[in-house]
């Protein structure tokens, strides 16, 4: 009798938490699609990849939401590792060199602006592309997929401190880099 | 002076790393911090924004439940399963031993002799008198004893003279009750009771023995009537291949035959008296000879027909049922179901745990290995 009192009360817990998982996932996903395809295109510098990525990525923690542990970080950076490590594995794939992406696009969109900003968007893009491809990572997690620097740290398995310090010496160095093409 | 350099650096860097948070989140900043909020935003503008059509493919993927896609991305999948094949390999290696050797060694049979021995605490009789011994032996799972003093002869005509011998226990109060049942039984099977000893005593110390003879095509059955006496504590079978000896003994009796016949004939031939006594004194040596051979082989074939069988019957106690539970009777065998649950837990952690710590390290490394090389695709992009 208590057993079967058990069993219908985990069935109805299993129940009831399925739902839960469906909101959070949703909600995950608003909450990061966008972001997401923002990063992996910076460091993929490939739009259609990205794209093949980021539904790959979103696949996998789909399949995996009910692994998630909120203590071992948020769920935005563990979608977000999920994510690097599919892109890691695309880059072994294919070896391919990204760049940044949208190229020919922002230059179309630069059209509108004014000469001055068109000319420091320019100067900004040329300093990235000086940097090395882990400190472009760095500004994409950050600047493009808008992760705090906690998240950072835990997608790149780093200590919050050194997160903050990869992060302050990559700015640093493409403000550098940008004083120079100034 | 250095230490206080350092924490006003990471005081600045905390700053200007808030500065950056609060230039992203649109959030006003000291005009002394415009040029790295202006960069923020500048970077912040070169953000790559996913096409309508394919956010409105992600949302569509969501709706169905991110059903899994098409095999072009599947080819991780073959990891988990190289993996999996790997552990059950490995696992096969490990226990194959185990199965095969069954964790005991074996004494391997030797050439099947002339004479053999087998014995066990508790071992079915399973072969036949028409049998030879080391064909049982897959049937003794017991400690197996062997000796062999010269080869087989090939082909089944083997003359093999066989001895068994049996203790059984049985419960002190029906001893008697059980050596009658011996004589009986030995009647049944067509054998005799050679020499019996019954003695009665308390508890332990009584007891009985028998040298029973019984045809050799019948032992198997005997043996398996004694040891539904009670509960059998040895049995041991002996064989010795005497196939030799019978042979020469025919051979022997054969000559003397001859040679009583031609002495016959000479007798019959013969003129001289002293000759004629001198022949009748050799015609009663192989007369004697023949009759000494005529025994002989009577003898061995006795040895091969019958079969000796030494009965021992032990007295025993018989355990005290179980179902006279008591506490200190429940506590005792708690006790040995802790002890034997234990063994069992410590053999199947002796199998398991070097497997799994195995397992772990190759999972281990094979993350890490996966791990760096990511990091290398990074570093070479």
């Amino acid at each position: 009798m208590i057993s079967e009192t058990l069993a219908a009360s985990l069935t109805a817990t299993a129940a009831e938490q399925e739902p839960s998982h469906q909101r959070r996932f949703e909600h995950l996903y608003r909450s990061s699609r966008d972001d997401l395809y923002a990063y992996l295109a910076t460091l993929l510098g490939d739009e259609s990849t990205a794209e093949d990525i980021t539904a790959l990525a979103f696949e996998r923690a789909y399949r995996r939401r009910r692994l998630f542990n909120p203590r071992r970080g948020s769920e935005r950076a563990w979608l977000f590792g999920i994510a690097r490590n599919a892109a890691l594995d695309e880059l072994r794939r294919r070896k391919r060199s990204p760049a940044l992406s949208g190229e020919q696009a922002h230059l179309a969109a630069d059209g509108a602006d004014t000469a001055e900003a068109t000319v420091l968007r320019a100067t900004v893009r040329a300093a990235m592309a000086t940097l090395a491809p882990r400190e472009r990572e760095l500004i994409a997690l950050k600047f493009h997929g808008g992760l705090t620097n906690h998240e950072i740290a835990r997608v790149l398995g780093v200590s919050h401190s050194n997160a903050g310090t990869l992060l302050h010496r990559t700015i640093t160095k493409l403000r550098e880099a940008c004083d120079e093409r100034a | 002076m250095s230490g206080r350099r350092g924490r006003r650096t990471d005081i600045d860097v905390t700053r200007e790393l808030e500065v950056i948070d609060r230039a992203l989140c649109g959030e006003p900043t000291g005009a002394e911090h415009a040029p790295l909020v202006e960069l923020t935003v500048e970077i912040r503008e070169l953000r790559p924004e996913p096409s309508e059509a394919f956010q409105a493919k992600l949302d569509a993927r969501l709706e169905r439940g991110f059903a899994r896609r098409a095999p072009a991305r599947r080819r991780l999948g073959l990891q988990p399963a190289i993996v999996a094949a790997s552990i059950v390999a490995l696992a096969a290696a490990v226990a194959l031993p185990f199965t095969l050797g069954g964790g005991r060694h074996v004494p391997a049979r030797r050439g099947g002799g002339a004479a053999s021995q087998f014995s066990s605490a508790r071992a079915p009789y399973a072969n036949g008198a028409a049998q030879s011994a080391p064909s049982a032996a897959p049937a003794i799972p017991a400690p197996l004893t062997q000796s062999s003093s010269q080869p087989a002869a090939p082909g089944g005509a083997r003359q093999v003279e066989r001895s068994a011998s049996l203790d059984v226990g049985v419960s002190p109060a029906s001893i008697n009750a059980t050596a009658q049942r011996v004589f009986t039984l030995a009647g049944s099977f067509h054998g005799y009771v050679q020499q019996s000893t019954v003695s009665s005593g308390q508890g332990e110390q009584g007891g009985a023995s028998f040298d029973l003879r019984v045809p050799s095509v019948k032992l198997s059955g005997l043996i398996s009537a004694l040891a539904d006496l009670g509960r059998v504590r040895s049995e041991t079978n002996t064989t010795n291949d005497i196939t030799d000896e019978l042979d020469g003994t025919r051979r022997a009796l054969t000559d003397a035959q001859a040679e009583r016949a031609s002495l016959l004939v000479q007798l019959k031939r013969a003129v001289d008296y002293r000759q004629a006594q001198a022949l009748a004194a050799r015609l009663h040596a192989a007369e004697a000879r023949i009759s000494n051979l005529q025994a002989s082989l009577r003898a061995l074939t006795g040895r091969v027909t019958y079969t000796e069988v030494a009965l021992s019957l032990t007295p025993e106690n018989e355990k005290k049922p179980a179902a006279v539970l008591s506490p200190g009777g429940a506590l005792d065998q708690a006790g040995e179901i802790l002890t034997t649950a234990l063994a069992v837990l410590v053999l199947v952690g002796s199998a398991v745990l070097p497997i799994a710590a195995l397992v772990a390290a190759i999972a281990a490394s094979l993350a890490f290995t996966r791990r760096r090389a990511r990091e290398r695709a990074l570093d070479a992009s």
